[in-house]
């Protein structure tokens, strides 16, 4: 009797003991093939091959590994695509740069070996006059040239810093329009101002002052000869909406977007100089000020239109 | 890399005896780590195509393709998990679990796929949508805007490969919703994602790459 329990109790551990080993085997073995399908993953992500979802929708481990490793990948594709388009960018930036300053330096150049050559010699008031002048001429171009390419290293090194100190936004307006006033005056162009009697928003003079400077710079460089600009500031209970509008060449339809970025010049420009970064970073400042700038296509011309909030009030 | 594409999408409504088209006929191609901008009046579709695009609607013909998998060609399930990996969601509703706390709102397509918690990217998205002291609230007792910036902070945590917002700035005020465009463009950047805003708001429509107008359930215009 015990000898018959005693056998089945053998029989029976012998054939959990067997179906035992037999499945770590099996299991040891999934586990195997597991591991080599993610070695070949990894290999393939080494070797940048694109790697294709074969188990995109189950819910193992390996259904997430694959996803992470293609979302990796994408990543790294990502960055790495987008800094070669920057570098390539930047780097036709500084070769146009300093093709369009060998003209003015070599203008400058002319001219003065020219002066210097008639030294000693009697030289007519005209003669001296329109030299002096072409020379001005090429150091303003040089000037712009310069300026623009700090304003472009400083927007790479993200140097932009905002300092509010200053609230009144009309004295930071009119500073502008001094500023503007010179190129404006000689194309003839005609400012209607439209201004209220006060105007508070903490804001950085300097920045938010190159900003709006920017855009009337657009706004002159690309009106017509004779052309008129409107610029208005209005107020409500939250923000100060401030309105620059040009009956110039303007832009395309579905431009709207691209004006904004870097190193975009418009579809119209002809021979207006500049190198599409006024208003990347215009928008960058007022964004950093807290506020928006939006573009509306006109009939005739272009409409900028800046809302800044006045800030005296924190709102959530 | 193409990593979206909407093929003749139609979805038509029979309610009662009149037939509404959602959508009638939207073709569309998007590429890794664009920002789209979809504008449209209301009832032009822009919701519908979102939920298409994100899966979590069937179009009645058509087919949307992400990373060249169609999504129509998927079971129930597969397609849930498909989402959950890639998509991230923001919602019109914000749709957040009344009977969780915040924090628990924001991690729960975390918790729901195993994955662990970038405890230091919540806080830094939580900080700079101004609801990192909040993480212990209910949802009941934030405003709107509190509430839509959850939302967001949710769908931004996954970290997904294509981030899908309707109207995320909807019940923000101006200034707010540039911080929020920042802070998706930020994240756009960094973890290379996809972003297709739905918004009416012109402002932040020009901060995208391109901008998609919706009319009657047909794009009628692309610009950028």
């Amino acid at each position: 009797m015990i000898d018959m329990y005693a056998e089945i109790a053998i029989v029976f551990l012998t054939g959990l003991f067997a179906g035992a080993l037999g499945m770590f085997c099996l299991q040891r073995k999934y586990r195997e093939q597991e591991l080599e399908k993610i070695v070949n993953l990894t290999e393939d992500l080494l070797n940048e091959r694109e790697l294709k979802a074969a188990e995109c929708g189950k819910e193992t481990l390996y259904s997430k590994i694959e996803q992470y490793f293609i979302r990796i990948q994408e990543m790294c594709q990502g960055r790495k695509d987008a800094a070669e388009k920057s570098y390539e960018k930047i780097q036709k930036l500084i070769s146009q740069t300093a093709h369009q300053m060998r003209t003015p330096l070599t203008n400058i150049e002319t001219y003065l070996g020219f002066l210097q050559g008639m030294q000693g010699e009697p030289v007519t008031d005209t003669l001296f006059g329109r030299s002096v002048e072409a020379m001005e001429e090429s150091a303003e171009k040089l000037h712009f040239l310069v300026e623009n390419f700090i304003k472009m290293s400083r927007l790479e090194q993200r140097m932009i810093q905002i300092k509010k100190q200053e609230t009144d936004l009309l004295k930071t307006i009119r500073n502008t329009l001094g500023q503007i006033q010179k190129q404006a005056e000689e194309k003839k162009i005609h400012f209607e101002i439209h201004l209220p009697e006060k105007a508070d928003c903490v804001h950085d003079p300097n920045w938010l002052g190159e900003a709006i400077c920017n855009i009337l710079d657009n706004a002159v460089k690309y009106s017509r000869h004779g052309g008129r600009i409107i610029i208005s500031l209005s107020k409500n209970e939250m923000f100060l909406k401030l309105q620059i509008r040009d009956y110039g060449i303007g832009i395309d339809k579905g431009e709207e977007t691209r004006i904004f970025q870097r190193f975009y010049r418009g579809k119209r420009v002809t021979d207006q100089g500049g190198f599409g970064i006024g208003l990347y970073l215009a928008r960058e400042i007022v964004n950093l000020h807290g506020g928006f700038l939006v573009t509306k296509r006109m009939d005739e011309g272009l409409m900028m239109e800046m809302d800044l909030s006045s800030g005296l009030l924190e709102v959530c | 890399m193409e990593i979206l594409k909407a093929a003749g999408l139609k979805k038509y409504y029979n309610i009662e005896t009149n037939e509404v088209r959602a959508l009638d006929g939207v073709t569309l191609s998007v590429e890794d780590g664009e920002f789209l901008a979809v504008v449209g009046t209301s009832g032009s579709g822009k919701t519908t195509l979102l939920n298409m695009l994100g899966g979590l609607d069937v179009p009645t013909e058509g087919r949307v393709f992400i990373r060249g998998n169609s999504l129509k060609d998927m079971e129930n399930e597969e397609r849930t998990i498909f989402r959950r990996r890639n998509i991230g969601f923001v919602f019109q509703q914000y749709n957040l679990v009344p009977v969780l706390s915040i924090y628990e709102n924001i991690v729960l397509p975390l918790r729901l796929d195993g994955a662990t918690i970038d405890h230091m990217f919540l806080e830094e998205v939580t900080e700079l949508l101004g609801i990192r002291d909040k993480l212990d609230r209910l949802p009941k007792t934030l405003s709107g805007g509190q509430q839509q910036r959850a939302a967001i902070a949710r769908a931004l945590l996954v970290k997904p490969a294509i981030l899908l917002a309707d109207e995320p700035t909807g019940s923000l005020d101006s200034v707010t919703s540039m911080e929020v465009v920042g802070l998706l463009k930020l994240c756009k950047t960094r973890f290379h994602q996809t972003l297709i805003v739905v918004t009416h708001q012109e402002e932040v429509a020009q901060m995208a790459d391109r901008i998609i107008r919706m009319e009657d359930g047909r794009i009628s215009s692309q610009e950028g």
